[in-house]
């Protein structure tokens, strides 16, 4: 590990190919309707030495969770891998009344978020391909 | 709203208007970086894919003849070009547009991306204009660009300033520069003014999921509860620009603004409205002392949200 390794690239994406990317939720989370219009999304802990003995004193589920409101569990239920971000920003902005920018910034920086706790990952398609 | 069908098949057309610079552009362009202020500054319009559109200016005394700054920037231009190893070729000289009472250059060039660009001079308002019209090398551009740099003005005729964005339409009296702004997914927000004066203009989106379990009014002391604080006032619920909305009439405490007893009040009216048609909360608010509160009906008619919006000033001219 950095300082001691090779700091790990993190492949920097510009907007078309933010854009195309087709999100899929991580097979080990879980979805939950909370009974009124958001979502519980159940997250597995890291399997990290430290988090297993955490859980294990204070009693802890190996999973925590991740309230979302109303937009974010709509988006969340569309991340199939099939559909693109912009497709899915296009549903937002449709369902919502959106302008397609505002769309596409809240959907990207949603995304954002969801990618850094490894909640979803982005499939980039090669644009040689 | 402020859109029009162009005559022959193609891209429809709205107004786009940003610190004075005013331009027709096709609807799927949008704002995506502004800097500066009416002295100097620069906007980026995108579409879906690309960099449409780049605008920068600069408010002073001409320095020397237009030909001669585009021969720099080709110069530098070409440089960049050479350095990529990419091949680099200019066209100067087109006649693409030629709008009245300025003095205008156009060209082209072709290197990784092809710019169809104008450098204007306006003696009027001292303003020395660049834009640049991007795409990709093989594409046509020169109607689309014909129709932009046409329909470009660098300074407004009249008393108020016309600026349209996104969706968003309004007139700020000319005087009455642009203090802050913020234009957040969700929000935007446009302050203009100076000392001892404000006018703003907001937009908030979602308005259907913010009103589901609040009323308009609630709402609007918990966003707008900054400006109300030390102030006195009045809100009536009333039908503005066609829509469910709230009028506010506020004057500042005597505590806060002792002038007040020689009679320099300092008055704040706002109105707030639901859009139910694009879903938004708009809000129109004006502080200012006497004489210019009472520019606030003329600045509320021509904010726009939405058609129904229109018919209602329509309607109102009528009668």
């Amino acid at each position: 590990m950095w300082p001691f390794g090779k700091k790990s690239k993190v492949p920097k994406l510009d907007r078309r190919q933010a854009l195309d990317a087709r999100p899929v939720l991580d097979s080990r989370v879980r979805i939950e309707r909370d009974g009124q219009t958001g979502a519980i999304l159940q997250v597995p802990r890291r399997a990290t030495a430290t988090n297993r003995l955490v859980c294990r004193v204070f009693k802890l589920s190996s999973y925590h969770q991740i309230t979302l409101d109303e937009l974010g569990a709509f988006v969340i239920e569309l991340c199939d891998g099939e559909r693109t971000v912009r497709q899915i920003a296009k549903r937002l902005a449709g369902a919502y009344k959106l302008g397609r920018r505002e769309a596409e910034l809240s959907t990207a920086k949603f995304f954002r978020k969801l990618v850094r706790r490894s909640i979803v990952v982005l499939i980039i398609e090669d644009a040689a391909s | 709203m402020g859109s029009e069908q162009s005559s022959t098949r193609g891209p429809r057309y709205r107004t786009f208007a940003w610190q004075g610079v005013q331009l027709t552009l096709p609807t799927d362009w949008n704002l995506t970086v502004t800097r500066g202020d009416r002295k100097a500054g620069y906007l980026r319009l995108s579409d879906e894919y690309r960099t449409r559109l780049e605008v920068r200016w600069q408010q002073g005394k001409r320095q020397g003849l237009l030909s001669r700054t585009v021969d720099g920037y080709i110069e530098k231009l070409r440089k960049d070009a050479r350095k990529e190893k990419v091949s680099f070729s200019v066209q100067r000289g087109l006649k693409l547009a030629s709008p009245p009472g300025k003095e205008v250059e156009c060209y082209r060039w072709t290197g990784r991306q092809q710019a169809l660009a104008m450098l204007s001079w306006c003696p009027h308002c001292r303003r020395t204009t660049h834009l640049h019209l991007l795409g990709e090398p093989e594409e046509s551009l020169k109607n689309l660009a014909r129709t932009v740099f046409s329909s470009f003005r660098d300074h407004c005729e009249g008393a108020d300033e016309l600026w349209a964005f996104y969706d968003m339409r309004f007139r700020a009296p000319a005087g009455w520069p642009l203090k802050r702004h913020s234009l957040k997914a969700g929000l935007i927000r446009m302050s203009f003014g100076g000392r001892g004066r404000s006018l703003e203009f907001i937009r908030v989106s979602l308005a259907g999921t913010l009103l589901a379990a609040k009323s308009l009014a609630e709402w609007f002391g918990e966003f707008y509860g900054k400006p109300l604080k030390r102030k006195s006032f009045r809100i009536s619920e009333q039908t503005v620009k066609g829509h469910d909305g709230l009028m506010l009439r506020g004057e500042t405490s005597l505590f806060f603004n002792p002038l007040k007893v020689f009679g320099r009040r300092r008055v704040l009216r706002a109105a707030c409205w639901h859009c139910e048609p694009k879903n938004r909360l708009m809000i129109c608010a004006l502080d200012a002392f006497g004489r210019q509160s009472e520019l606030f009906e003329s600045v509320l008619a021509e904010f726009d949200c939405c058609e129904r919006s229109l018919t209602d000033v329509a309607f109102r001219e009528k009668k």
